[in-house]
């Protein structure tokens, strides 16, 4: 059970949000995992922060709507995953590039992308070839290691297009890594 | 591979990526605080302040340019009274970018009719007959996809203008990438590989990466405005054929069930399938399955069967090494 919010906090309650101190903490315990979450999902650094910046405001805006710590973890979530998917929007709108792949990675320093072993860079390779709603799938079911239903949730789709998703995006990239080897 | 495999290299490569980025390579930023102006990336804010006259202005201007085009379109029709148009108005919207065909009606096997020498260069060049638009535009191409007619273009164009309906029709790419999957079907082809743009319009590769991330063209679309104005949509009039081509019949030449269809292939030993299609049926009028390639001329019988559009695409793919299409061609023919 996560800590009521409360405009004025109980003696001995948590701490809540809404004290000020409880979007301060989310932000320290979980703003490096969101950033590398939005990493996973729009491939590039400098943007991925940018969209963790705007979804952690998202969160202090409706702070007074979002209950529970245990709530505000999955909001914020689901907006940096509606964030990152409205960055690949726009980048296909204005084609910037056609899809995002190595070649994206600027705000990576070179180094940092050598070290990425051949046989990881296949697989990232192949993810980008999936839709985006089955890359978020996988992202979220072996990144994140969310179960099929909080996946549902932080997608809005049912768990049974969640199953559907992470079998056929699992099946593509193993035909496509076993073509590959 | 088994799927404990796939799943474990998916979660190693995801972990991989992830960790190349660490609390020390974070940007300095604070936590959202009672003034969340701090926590913004720089760039334009939309506050709670001035949201409400922004949109107010917005939906001012949207309205004065809508009556704008309303009225500047019926102006345009009512100057130019003389030239008749040839082409009927649509009785249908123009399909959706997203519709994507399900299935695919094979026509029934006609018997295999030589073909006349295979025109090797299918690369579109304009019809001997042009179909004449209202107001004396002409196309000078098959019209494709999305429209069938400048009437279709032009009611897009007022939508647009007056309330920003899809906008992807000012991008060639993205109409590229439409025709390719959701007309044609090809979902493995999400790329836009190359864009050229000339005189004769804009020339679109569309294509997919490898399981290595290199890119593949697929096809070179080739697009033109349907129209004269600055804001008139791209159409999908053809390919510029190299490797795989699909020379016959000509371009923008009539045809009849059964058509006999050829052209030149190099480079692959992938099976050649021909479809029909027609901008008013989501599905193939006519298909043909499997022409055994190798390098030389091609050629093939197609039926198809309820073509009630004045224009056909014909299509030509091959593949199934890489990916199901890895190469295809199309043809702009008319029905009268």
């Amino acid at each position: 059970m996560g800590t009521v919010i409360a405009k004025r906090r109980s003696p001995g309650a948590p701490a809540s949000l809404a004290d000020g101190g409880g979007i301060e903490r989310l932000y320290r315990a979980h703003r490096l995992g969101m950033v590398q979450l939005a990493l996973l999902l729009v491939d590039d650094r400098e943007t991925a922060e940018d969209v963790v910046q705007e979804a952690y405001a998202a969160v202090h805006r409706r702070w007074d709507s979002i209950a529970t710590e245990e709530a505000a973890l999955p909001y914020l979530r689901r907006s940096v995953v509606n964030g990152a998917r409205s960055v690949l929007r726009r980048r296909r709108t204005v084609r910037r590039y056609p899809q995002p792949d190595e070649s994206s990675l600027t705000s990576d320093p070179p180094d940092q992308r050598v070290l990425l072993a051949e046989e990881h860079r296949e697989v990232l390779a192949a993810l980008w070839q999936l839709s985006t709603r089955q890359r978020e799938v996988l992202v979220l079911r072996y990144w994140s290691e969310l179960t099929e239903s909080e996946i549902a949730a932080t997608l809005g789709i049912s768990i049974g297009a969640v199953k559907s998703m992470a079998a056929r995006g699992r099946d593509a990239l193993a035909i496509a890594l076993g073509g590959a080897s | 591979m088994t799927g404990f495999d796939v799943e474990e290299r998916i979660r190693s490569a995801l972990h991989a990526r992830a960790q190349q980025v660490t609390e020390a390579d974070l940007s300095p930023a604070p936590a959202p605080g009672p003034d969340e102006t701090h926590c913004l990336p720089p760039g334009p804010r939309w506050t709670g302040r001035w949201l409400p006259p922004l949109l107010a202005a917005a939906a001012v201007i949207a309205v004065i340019a809508g009556t704008v085009a309303v009225i500047s379109v019926v102006r345009s029709d009512h100057a130019r009274p003389a030239h008749s148009p040839t082409a009927p108005a649509p009785t249908t919207p123009p399909p959706a970018p997203t519709t994507t065909p399900t299935a695919s009606p094979s026509g029934p096997a006609a018997p295999t009719s030589p073909t006349s020498a295979a025109n090797p260069s299918s690369a579109t060049s304009p019809p001997a007959t042009q179909p004449v638009e209202p107001g004396g535009f002409q196309l000078g191409y098959q019209p494709l996809w999305p429209f069938a007619t400048l009437v279709q273009a032009q009611e897009w164009q007022v939508s647009h203008r007056s309330g920003g309906h899809q906008p992807w029709h000012l991008d060639a790419g993205q109409t590229a990438l439409s025709f390719t999957n959701g007309y044609l079907g090809f979902s493995e082809l999400n790329t836009v590989t190359t864009q050229r743009t000339d005189a004769s319009g804009a020339h679109i590769g569309v294509g997919y990466h490898d399981p290595n991330g290199v890119a593949h063209t697929a096809a070179v679309l080739h697009l033109v405005r349907f129209g004269t104005d600055t804001d008139s949509p791209w159409e999908v009039v053809g390919s510029d054929d190299t490797t795989f081509t699909l020379g016959t019949p000509a371009y923008g030449s009539v045809v009849a069930s059964p058509v006999t269809v050829g052209g030149h292939i190099t480079g692959v030993d992938e099976n050649i399938r021909v479809a029909v299609r027609q901008l008013s049926t989501s599905t193939p009028i006519g298909a043909y399955c499997c022409l055994p390639a190798g390098t030389g001329p091609w050629h093939a019988s197609v039926a198809f069967q309820g073509a009630t559009d004045p224009t056909l695409t014909i299509v030509a793919s091959t593949g199934g090494h890489l990916q199901q299409v890895e190469r295809f061609a199309i043809q702009g023919v008319r029905t009268r």
